[in-house]
């Protein structure tokens, strides 16, 4: 049987554990957890890789809170979905009614996060993309606010996720516009695909999600 | 004689034979069996040349043929010294020369004669080394057997072409890169662009160049000029009943799909198959509108399609008492050893009032039936051949902004054929984009390139706007106005159907353009005038043609705010630059205004008192123009907004008002497309002399190219400011909006405007013409990168073609033609045909 794992970096974290039930009822899979109070801090990392690397480990959840969290020594190097409970979140995941997908446009994140979207839509939940407008994806020609709206949109969706999802448009930085839209929303979930590098001028919606936003974060590799 | 017969595997539209040696020795065979396969070709509208060295007279005589076509007979005799056509009367010479050793001068003119009627290429089939050897030196791309077996592999081979068109073997396209457009690959992301950009129409009727295995990313669609759903903002084209439904499996994996714009014919070619690959051809029949042709050949038992006699489908419709569309289809399938084929006439009929007519579709499809796949295909090649030969471009340098430009006049044709009212869509025929909805690309961008190609169809283009007249009068009353004003958005009826709030982004906005952008108003009057001015400059406007432009001059003159100062002013406006909306005085709509209120007070035959009104009203309607700067200021405060240069935000084109916000666009003097300018491209009479270049300069930086409709204007403007590389690039950038899919909607439509303005550009960028008073004004203005350029287009009643270099201007004409060069210019103009060239004084 597969499982998702509730990291627990503290013995009685009720974020992380809800949090990990919902994935695993996502992903059809049973929760396990990893306890790590008792392991040196310098060996979190590496007990938590080997917990996710094993076998039927379908995916994992963890917090981005406290003042040493092991997420961020992990999340680059996991292959299946990590929920990320971030450094601000408050809420206890009760499940998922309405889930954000922000889509960049490749064809990449579009594979990545598919699959995810498909499970929520068949759990019954409403799942929304999002697309953010900036210098580097802003449309060349925007011919009439009514019909080049409604091709845009028809056509980005084709081409990115064929299941029947919505799509919010925004413009400005996508980091912060991903937030703004999870908070505007209301959403249980967001989910981000990433090719988990976070080096230099990448992943800038990925950091800001954990250390800004509120709203619980699967990430998904490409 | 004899041996093993190499067969062609391919289908011929024309086979040059040697006659008088290898490979048939004429005086050593019987004839009997070359003359009825001969004549049986000829009647499929395969063409045929023989080419002997005795005289054409002896050839003719031996051979004893009088085909009745439609595939011509040619005959090169006496050593290739002349050339003759068998017609019913016998043979006609078309060429002789004094001396030739060999036929390469009569062969270089049987295949232009081929190349005439769209036979090129690897159309044309040589038998036999030497001919072959020679036609290549005039076509590399012709198929040569230089060894067919004598006369009996000849015989083969004729034979084989007789048996592929009764299996309904699929024939092929000449590959010609500079006149096919080519797709490889099955992309699903891109699919829906080239069922776009592969659309075939006739007789008014869109077919998309869907796939025939109809995969679920696709998006088929037939719809038709001027046939809407509903009467709702929302209800769009009418999708007509699917056409196209051929069952394969396994489906195609991976596939080259072929647009030969030469012969109008879109071909699919399987690349990777187990077993006889998947082949299609289909066009929209020339010759009988509103006919698709297809055929589809694969290994047999992958067509899931009975193989057996013709078979007539049951009349299939979509639509209402609103408008309708409906076919009827005849379809055969044969079987040649290992591949089965499938042939399917479709034949349409469309109506913008009522249902779709059976009747009329049957008689079609008895007309088409009759002349069945191979006659259509054959005419299909000459219609096509003859349009190019009319209207068309050669840019010897630059062959891929030919093949853009070819690709653009070949969806600027499709409107051809579609009767007597004409609705053009901002998609034309190629999507349902924008609902089908008439916009002012119609009229300002549309019309005048068809106009150039095709006078009648631009004629019901205006025919559709007179039309409109009625409810345009009562939409004016509605406003409190006199006159008629035309709605921004138009559909079946003529009455507004501008949607009334939209998404600029994710920002939810409202629509003002409805209510707002009134220039469409005399953007139709002009069309309509321009229209009679550039096709039929002698008889002047029609009666109708001059109630249009009475009421529209109406309109103005109540619409008009005269200040205590006696100037006049049109307050509440928007501009073609929709990114400042609510604006007084927008330069471009004035100007548009004044003109037509001119132009009613001379042409319209209005009382004189009322005449006399308009022309004070338009004199005293401000423009906006600084002489000291030669600018016009777009509207009244647009100067004193925030500076802001487009490349500051990104580099165009780029929809400004999605990246930074509509307000801060709005509050900066970023524009969306030319304004101002609009006034030097539709009215350059009426701009102030010497005003093009300042308005250039300052706008041009300023505008963000944010409407697909703006880099081909801007292209021709450059150009008429003596900036021809800049027009250049930006006519390459217009270019590619739909090829290379730049806004991400072209699966919704071809952007027939830019089709148009890329058109335009060429003929009043680049030529630089203008008619005035059933004279041709021709300033020429060649980029450096085209060393030559040659346009043919129509004006005036005539047949124009124009060849530059940047030392000569040579124009030849169908008749009697005037042309003035201007004043000033440095060309030299020649000409060996009727044209007179008068003293210019353009500036």
């Amino acid at each position: 049987m597969t499982h998702v794992t509730a990291v627990l970096e503290r013995d009685a974290d009720e974020q992380v554990a809800a949090a990990a039930r919902v994935v695993a009822t996502l992903l059809g899979a049973d929760t396990s957890t990893l306890h790590l109070a008792e392991v040196d801090q310098s060996d979190r990392a590496a007990a938590v890789l080997e917990a996710l690397t094993a076998a039927g480990t379908v995916g994992a959840a963890l917090t981005a809170r406290g003042p040493h969290p092991v997420c961020w020594d992990v999340i680059t190097h996991v292959d299946v979905p990590l929920l990320v409970v971030p450094e601000h979140s408050e809420r206890v995941l009760g499940g998922l009614a309405r889930v954000l997908l922000p889509l960049d446009g490749s064809v990449e994140t579009a594979a990545a996060v598919s699959g995810v979207a498909r499970r929520a839509l068949q759990e019954g939940a409403s799942v929304v993309a999002v697309h953010v407008f900036d210098a580097s994806t802003v449309p060349a020609f925007w011919d009439q606010p009514a019909h080049t709206h409604r091709h845009w949109t028809g056509e980005f969706l084709r081409r990115n996720l064929p299941e029947p999802v919505e799509l919010d448009l925004r413009s400005g930085r996508p980091a912060e516009e991903v937030l703004a839209e999870a908070d505007d929303s209301g959403a249980d979930l967001v989910v981000i695909a990433w090719a988990q590098d976070l080096g230099a001028g990448r992943a800038a919606t990925v950091r800001r999600a954990l250390t800004a936003g509120r709203t619980p974060v699967l990430l998904v590799k490409t | 004689m004899g041996g093993v017969v190499p067969l062609l595997g391919r289908t011929a539209g024309a086979m040059i034979l040697g006659w008088d040696g290898a490979p048939v020795s004429a005086g050593a065979e019987p004839v009997g069996p070359f003359r009825c396969r001969i004549a049986r070709l000829s009647a499929l509208g395969v063409h045929v040349a023989v080419a002997g060295d005795r005289t054409t007279t002896a050839i003719d005589d031996e051979l004893g043929l009088r085909p009745t076509g439609p595939g011509r007979l040619l005959l090169a005799g006496d050593s290739g010294r002349a050339l003759a056509e068998v017609t019913s009367c016998g043979p006609v010479p078309v060429g002789q020369w004094r001396s030739a050793s060999d036929h390469s001068d009569s062969l270089r003119m049987v295949l232009a004669l081929l190349d005439g009627v769209g036979v090129a290429g690897e159309l044309v089939v040589a038998l036999g080394a030497d001919i072959g050897r020679l036609a290549r030196l005039h076509d590399a791309r012709v198929v040569v057997v230089p060894e067919p077996g004598g006369a009996a592999g000849v015989l083969a081979l004729l034979d084989e072409q007789l048996d592929r068109a009764e299996r309904l073997r699929v024939p092929g396209v000449a590959r010609d890169p500079r006149w096919t457009v080519v797709e490889r690959g099955a992309d699903p992301a891109r699919h829906r662009v080239t069922e776009s950009l592969f659309t075939v129409s006739s007789g008014g009727i869109g077919v998309r160049g869907s796939v025939e295995d109809s995969p679920d990313y696709g998006h088929p669609l037939v719809v038709a000029a001027g046939v809407y759903a509903g009467a709702e903002v929302a209800d769009g084209l009418l999708h007509g009943p699917d056409l196209i439904d051929v069952r394969l499996d396994p489906p195609v994996s991976d596939d080259v799909r072929v647009l030969d714009l030469r012969t109008g014919v879109l071909h699919r070619d399987e690349t990777r198959a187990d077993g006889p690959p998947l082949r299609s051809l289909r066009f929209a029949s020339i010759s009988e509108p509103a006919v698709l042709a297809m055929r589809v050949e694969a290994g047999a038992g992958r067509l899931q399609v009975p193989v057996g006699p013709a078979t007539e489908t049951e009349w299939r419709a979509t639509g209402s008492a609103y408008g309708g569309i409906g076919a009827v289809a005849e379809q055969r399938a044969e079987r040649a050893g290992a591949v089965e084929s499938v042939q399917c006439l479709v034949a349409m009929d469309r109506s913008p009032r009522g249902r779709a007519r059976p009747g009329r579709a049957h008689r079609r499809l008895a007309r088409a039936s009759v002349a069945g796949f191979e006659r259509l295909l054959s005419a299909q090649r000459a219609g096509w051949s003859d349009r190019w030969d009319r209207v068309g471009v050669t840019i010897p340098d630059d062959p891929e902004t030919e093949l853009r430009l070819r690709l653009a006049l070949f969806h600027l044709w499709g409107l051809s054929g579609a009767g007597r009212e004409l609705a053009v869509g901002a998609r034309g025929l190629t999507g349902h984009g924008y609902s089908g909805h008439v916009f002012w690309d119609a009229d300002a961008f549309v019309l005048p390139a068809l106009a150039t190609i095709d006078p009648a169809a631009a004629a019901a283009m205006v025919r559709y706007r007179l039309n409109r007249l009625a409810a345009a009068r009562t939409r004016a009353r509605a406003d409190g106005l006199a006159g008629a004003r035309f709605p921004w958005e138009s559909a079946r009826d003529g009455d507004d159907v501008t949607p009334t709030a939209g998404y600029v982004g994710g920002e939810r906005v409202p629509i003002l353009t409805g209510p707002l952008e009134e220039h469409i108003t005399a953007d139709v009057a002009w069309g309509v005038v321009h229209h009679a001015a550039w096709c039929r400059p002698a008889t002047g406007l029609t009666d109708d043609e001059a109630e249009l432009l009475r009421d529209t001059a109406r309109y103005w003159a109540s619409r008009l705010e005269v200040d205590p100062d006696g100037s006049a002013h049109l307050r509440r406006v928007i501009g073609p630059d929709e990114y400042h909306e609510c604006v007084d005085d927008n330069a471009f709509t004035n100007a548009m205004a004044r003109w037509n209120l001119r132009t009613a007070a001379t042409l319209a035959s209005a009382p004189p008192v009322e005449s006399a009104a308009w022309i004070r009203a338009a004199d005293a309607l401000v423009d906006g123009y600084d002489p000291s700067t030669g600018r016009y200021e777009q509207f009244t405060g647009y100067f004193g907004l925030r500076q802001l240069l487009v490349n500051e935000l990104a580099p165009a084109p780029v929809a400004a008002d999605v990246l930074a916000g509509r307000d801060a666009i709005a509050a900066s003097q970023v524009i969306k497309q030319p304004d101002v300018l609009m006034i030097h491209h539709l009215l350059p009479e009426a701009a102030a002399p010497g005003s093009l270049a300042p308005n250039v300069d300052f706008y041009g930086p300023r505008t963000a190219h944010g409407s697909s409709l703006s880099p081909a204007v801007m292209a021709s403007l450059h150009a008429r400011a003596g900036q021809a590389d800049a027009a250049l690039d930006l006519l390459r950038l217009s270019l590619r909006i739909d090829l290379d899919d730049l806004s991400r909607t072209t699966s919704a439509g071809v952007h027939l405007g830019a089709c148009g303005g890329a058109w335009q550009a060429m003929i009043r960028g680049f030529l630089g013409v203008r008619v005035s008073a059933g004279r041709l004004r021709l300033d020429p203005a060649l980029p450096d990168r085209w060393p030559e350029l040659e346009v043919r287009f129509r004006c005036v009643g005539r047949e124009v073609r124009v060849r530059v270099d940047h030392d000569d201007v040579a124009v030849d004409a169908s008749g009697a033609l005037t042309v003035e060069p201007p004043a000033d210019t440095r060309h030299r103009y020649s000409t060996s045909s009727g044209v007179t060239f008068a003293p210019g004084g353009m500036s």
